[in-house]
C-alpha cells in the first residue's frame, strides 16, 4: 500500500500524453504595463462567471488535479474568489499566477482559506526603479513586498518568478536575497518572447548574450540551485517538450491550446462536449504531439548547441512561420549554455538532464 | 496505533484524482505531492468523513475477494491500520474523530 513516486508517474504522464494540468488565463485585463508581456486581447468578450465554472467542471470531468490560474492579472476578476472557491470546490489543485500587486492581508488570508496550493509572483528588480520601470507602474515593487509579507504571514507556498532582461540583469542577487528573506523559491528566465499576435516588440527587452554567458557559468550557479548545464536527454520521452501532452491552456475566450505557448485552438471550452474524446482524437493535438517528436531529431541536430537548447515550437511558429525553425532568442541562449558547459574539464561536465518545460 | 473506532477526514487542504487506477494527492499546508498504488487508492477514495477504519477495512477486504484475489482476508486490518497511521503522519488524514 506505498505511496509511490511522482516523478516517475509525470514520466509516464508524459510519455502516454495523459494531462495532469490546466492553465486558465481567467482575464487579459492587467493592472500592469509590462513592455515585454505576450498577452494580445483581440477585444472579444471574456468569459462570464457561469461560463467558467461550466467549463471548469468539463476540465474537472477531464480528470485534471492542478488548475493554474493566470492572467493578464487573475485577481482584477471581481469574481475572482468566487471562481477560486468553485474550483477548489470541484477538487482542483489551485495555483495562482500574479503579479502580486492585489494580495493585501485580507485576501492572503482569503487564498488560504480556500487552501490555495502554490502562489507566483513576478518580480522583475531588486530595486523598486528597475521593478517599477519594467511593470510601468510606480509602487509596483512596494506591494510585491507587501504580498511576500502577507503570504509569508498566512504560510502559503510561494514561487518567484523573474523575467530576466537587460535592465533587471544586474540584480539577480538582489532579487536572490529577497527570494530567500521571504522563504520563497525562484526561477529566472531568460527567455522573452514574442506577443501572441507575433509583436516582436518585447524583444527588445531581452538579456545580453554576454551577461547570458554569464549567467549559465559557475558564478551563477547557486542562483540555479546548484544545477550545472547539462545536455538535453531525449532518451526518456523522446519529445522536445509537453506542449499537447500533460497540459493545455485555455484563454479568456474559452479557446483551448497546446500550452501556453503554441497558439493552434484544438477546441473551446464553451462548445466542447467532450475534452476526453477530443485530447484522443483532435488533428491539432496529434500534430504538436508529433512535431515535439520530432524536433530532437531534426531542429536540434543542426547545431552543436542544439544540444543544450529548450527549444519551443510555439515561439518558433509565431516568430519564423514554421515550428521546426530555430529562433533567436533560443539560439542565443542554447549557445549561452554550450559556451558554459565548454569552460568546465571535460571530466566536470554533467550528465545529461531531463527536459524543463513539461507542462506540470 | 489506529483505532478502528475513527473516523477518517481528508485533510481539507488535501486535492485528489484517480488517474490510471492511482491517486494522486496534493496537499497545500504541506506543499506535497502523494501517488497511491491500488489498494492505497481504493482506501483513500472510501474516506468519506462517516465510514470507520473498521468499515473501509471491511469494504476494502470485500472489493479484493470479489475481484478474486486469493488469500487477502488475514492481511488487510493490519495494512490499512499500518496505511492510516502513515497517512496521518504525512498529514493527508485526521483521525481524531472516533464512532460510538
Amino acid at each position: 500500500m506505498a505511496i509511490t513516486s511522482y516523478q516517475e508517474f509525470v514520466n509516464r504522464a508524459f510519455v502516454e500524453s495523459r494531462p495532469l494540468s490546466a492553465q486558465w488565463e481567467l482575464t487579459f485585463k492587467c493592472n500592469h504595463l509590462c513592455g515585454f508581456c505576450y498577452n494580445a486581447p483581440n477585444g472579444q468578450r471574456e468569459m462570464a462567471t457561469e461560463e467558467i465554472k461550466r467549463g471548469l467542471e468539463k476540465i474537472a470531468d477531464f480528470g485534471i488535479l492542478y488548475l493554474t490560474m493566470t492572467g493578464g492579472e487573475p485577481m482584477v476578476r471581481p469574481d475572482f474568489f468566487e471562481i477560486a472557491k468553485y474550483a477548489r470546490h470541484l477538487g482542483f489543485a489551485l495555483r495562482l499566477y500574479t503579479n502580486g500587486y492585489l494580495i493585501d492581508d485580507e485576501r492572503a488570508r482569503k487564498l488560504k482559506e480556500i487552501h490555495i496550493f502554490e502562489v507566483e509572483i513576478s518580480i522583475h528588480g531588486a530595486k523598486a526603479e528597475t521593478h517599477d520601470q519594467l511593470t510601468g507602474i510606480r509602487g509596483s515593487f512596494d506591494k510585491v513586498i507587501s504580498a511576500l509579507e502577507n503570504l509569508q504571514k498566512y504560510r502559503i507556498k510561494t514561487n518567484l518568478k523573474c523575467p530576466v532582461t537587460h535592465l533587471n540583469q544586474q540584480e539577480l542577487w538582489g532579487i536572490w536575497d529577497i527570494a530567500k528573506k521571504f522563504e520563497t523559491s525562484i526561477s529566472y528566465d531568460p527567455v522573452i518572447t514574442p506577443r501572441d499576435d507575433g509583436d516582436k516588440s518585447p524583444l527588445g527587452m531581452a538579456a545580453t548574450k554576454d551577461f547570458l554567458v554569464k549567467f549559465f557559468s559557475d558564478e551563477y550557479k547557486e542562483l540555479r540551485y546548484g544545477r550545472d548545464v547539462a545536455k538535453r536527454d531525449d532518451s526518456v520521452v523522446r519529445a522536445n517538450c509537453g506542449t499537447g501532452r500533460t497540459s493545455f491552456t485555455v484563454d479568456p475566450y474559452g479557446n483551448i491550446f497546446p500550452c501556453v505557448q503554441w497558439r493552434r485552438k484544438w477546441a473551446n471550452i464553451k462548445e466542447v462536449e467532450s475534452l476526453a474524446e477530443l485530447w484522443k482524437e483532435s488533428e491539432v493535438l496529434k500534430h504538436v504531439r508529433w512535431a515535439a517528436e520530432q524536433i530532437p531529431q531534426t531542429t536540434l541536430k543542426e547545431t552543436e548547441a542544439g544540444a543544450f537548447c529548450t527549444f519551443c515550437p510555439g515561439v518558433a511558429e509565431l516568430q519564423t512561420g514554421s515550428p521546426f525553425k530555430m529562433y533567436p532568442q533560443a539560439e542565443v541562449v542554447s549557445e549561452a549554455r554550450l559556451a558554459a558547459y565548454n569552460a568546465k574539464a571535460p571530466s566536470e561536465r554533467p550528465a545529461a538532464g531531463g527536459i524543463e518545460c513539461t507542462g506540470v | 496505533m489506529v483505532e478502528t473506532s475513527a473516523v477518517p477526514t481528508r485533510n481539507p487542504a488535501s486535492s485528489s484524482r484517480t488517474i490510471d487506477g492511482q491517486a494522486v494527492i496534493a496537499v497545500s499546508d504541506m506543499a506535497q505531492i502523494h501517488i497511491l498504488n491500488d489498494v492505497g487508492t481504493r482506501v483513500w477514495n472510501l474516506i468519506d468523513g462517516t465510514r470507520t477504519v473498521a468499515q473501509i477495512t471491511d469494504l476494502v477486504r470485500a472489493q479484493l475477494t470479489e475481484e478474486g484475489y486469493e488469500g487477502v482476508s488475514s492481511g488487510v486490518a493490519a495494512d490499512v491500520e499500518s496505511f492510516f497511521e502513515a497517512l496521518a503522519a504525512k498529514g493527508m488524514v485526521n483521525l481524531g474523530e472516533t464512532s460510538n
